[in-house]
């Protein structure tokens, strides 16, 4: 189990993303849910339902933010602006801990909207690290850094994603958010060994798991988060789940997202790895 | 040190996602290109895209550096043009789908996104069309543009019985007026395609967020727009009625007005208020 001071003391179970198609089913029928993650961005508005909805789950609910745009590994550093609005949501939802992805994503304000990925190099590492306890020390609240699914690796990198991803954290001294599946996609679009991945990391590092489904194309896979969770992902998060112990797993499920009790449905099956952990309360008591 | 070493010595991390990111706002090529509605074309990638990737990318053990860039290039792309693609859909109705895609394409080479967010991506796009379009597709684009804008927009309280006579009341941060050159609204409530019906009639609009949350337009007489103008600057509702009376028709005409306003949630008690 991560060391509390990476999880602020909060030990949660299994949740799910929060997503728009599943507001009505959620409000009506207050499904038995530990938590929800929110994508931070797209609740960093002045007003409008989003913000609506959010409040009404966060009155139930346990919500925990995960962003997309705070880009750690940007050359340029952070831009206070979002780290602003990130601080002023985190007020609302209360949030334990807040994660981001290991990744840059904009240059000299023009923005991609994605996750691009990093050159494992010690400049690189030093850069990220820099900019993750910039971010932490301003939000006050731990942060985990997410590892994110790549397509491309740089002719200039020094060490394995999983060194950088070590070094990185443990420089910045922040928890991590480990994906299982975006380290399966890697593993095969790079070919190296996702096991070796999962049994390097530091473990009392691991605020929080991702599992997620991908699309699988005939010489590479990207990370879609539309389909259910594979095996190699299930095997990869068993040992992920017997080296860091009873962690926040949530599902990611963003794209042609089914029904809610298909989506929970589906995440419920990491309870199925958990038999052998602490047990803690993963399943969130009946809500009234 | 000396500029010659300085240079040399430039950190690799910068360099690398400057260079990097050019090769993300290229032009679409080959079959992601063939996978949208932009115009066909036989160019390969450019050289510079190609250099790119064989500068940056070590070789996968299943694609070339250039495949491999060419999935974050795809990525790039697609989810802006989606972004746009959902944000107007009456101006893709307007223009029709090949001229949609050829400004679409032309704007984004042009207008990459500044903003965290794809919401505010299509920013700029009125000016751009009413340039290269005219006036009735600008204003559609326009009202489409409007629409985002009161999606996120602040909410002040709801008026009751007893601030609408002591509070300042003012309009809602998400109705937004517009003063359009021609009747866009109407074009785009009758899903019409024919503009010519609208093309000679300067209309009033007005973009709002409905209690429930949607997003909506209304054209309304423009005889009432001394008096919204009056309400977006706020006031006691008796003051602002008092500046504008000269402007405004009978007295029954403003109160339907105002009850139909009050009723579409368009009014909230002003966050200065009186001292």
């Amino acid at each position: 189990m991560a060391h509390p001071r990476f999880t602020n003391g909060f030990e949660l179970g299994i949740g799910i993303g929060l997503r728009v198609p599943h507001y009505d089913h959620i409000l009506s029928e207050k499904p038995a849910v530990a938590w929800f993650e929110i994508i931070s961005e797209n609740y960093m508005v002045d007003g409008g339902r989003p913000l609506e909805v959010l409040d009404q789950i966060l009155e139930q609910y346990q919500v925990v933010q995960h962003g997309v745009g705070l880009y750690p590994g940007n050359h340029e550093g952070l831009d206070f602006e979002h780290l602003k609005r990130l601080k002023t949501l985190a007020g609302r939802t209360k949030t334990p801990w807040f994660s981001d992805h290991l990744c840059w994503g904009s240059v000299d304000g023009t923005f991609s909207h994605d996750l691009l990925p990093l050159p494992y190099t010690m400049e690189s590492a030093r850069k990220v690290a820099a900019n993750l306890r910039i971010a932490q020390d301003f939000m006050e609240l731990p942060l985990a850094v997410e590892n994110v699914s790549s397509y491309v690796e740089f002719h200039q990198s020094e060490m394995t994603e999983w060194e950088f991803l070590t070094e990185v954290v443990e420089m910045a001294d922040v928890g991590i958010l480990l994906d299982v599946n975006n380290i399966h996609v890697s593993s095969i679009n790079h070919g190296f060994d996702a096991m070796e991945y999962v049994n390097f990391i530091p473990a009392e590092r691991v605020t929080q798991m991702h599992i997620a489904g991908h699309s699988k194309y005939e010489r590479f896979i990207i990370d879609t988060h539309d389909h259910p969770v594979v095996d190699p992902v299930w095997k990869l998060y068993a040992r992920a789940i017997e080296r860091c112990g009873a962690t926040a797993t949530l599902l990611e499920w963003d794209a042609k997202i089914p029904s809610f009790d298909e989506v929970w449905s589906e995440a419920k099956k990491a309870c199925n790895y958990w038999d052998h952990v602490p047990q803690i309360t993963y399943l969130h008591e009946t809500v009234a | 040190m000396s500029r010659k070493l300085h240079i040399f010595m430039k950190p690799l991390l910068e360099a690398t996602q400057k260079e990097f990111f050019t090769a993300l706002l290229e032009p679409l090529r080959g079959s992601s290109r063939m996978a949208t509605d932009f115009t066909p074309t036989n160019d390969p990638h450019s050289d510079h895209f190609l250099q790119v990737a064989d500068r940056l990318v070590r070789p996968g053990p299943n694609l070339t550096p250039a495949e491999g860039l060419e999935l974050y290039h795809r990525q790039y792309w697609f989810r802006l043009i989606d972004s746009l693609a959902e944000d107007f859909p009456g101006l893709r109705r307007l223009l029709g789908e090949t001229r949609f895609w050829q400004l679409i394409e032309s704007y984004l080479l042009s207008h990459p996104s500044r903003s965290f967010t794809l919401r505010h991506l299509g920013q700029s796009l009125p000016p751009m069309v009413t340039e290269s379009e005219g006036e009735f597709a600008g204003s559609v684009a326009q009202v489409e543009w409007t629409m985002m804008l009161a999606f996120e927009a602040a909410q002040l309280p709801l008026p009751d019985a007893v601030s609408f006579t002591e509070s300042r009341i003012q309009l809602q941060p998400h109705v937004h007026i517009l003063e359009l050159p021609v009747a866009a609204g109407k074009w785009l409530d009758r899903e019409a395609t024919d503009i010519l019906p609208f093309v000679r009639e300067p209309s009033l609009v007005v973009v709002w967020r409905t209690h429930s949350g949607s997003v909506v337009h209304r054209t309304v007489d423009r005889a009432a727009l001394p008096m919204l103008a009056a309400l977006r600057q706020g006031g006691l509702l008796e003051h602002l009625l008092a500046e504008v009376e000269k402007d405004l028709p009978d007295t029954e005409q403003v109160f339907e007005w105002f009850r139909d306003w009050q009723q579409l949630g368009w009014f909230g008690v002003s966050t200065l208020q009186i001292s």
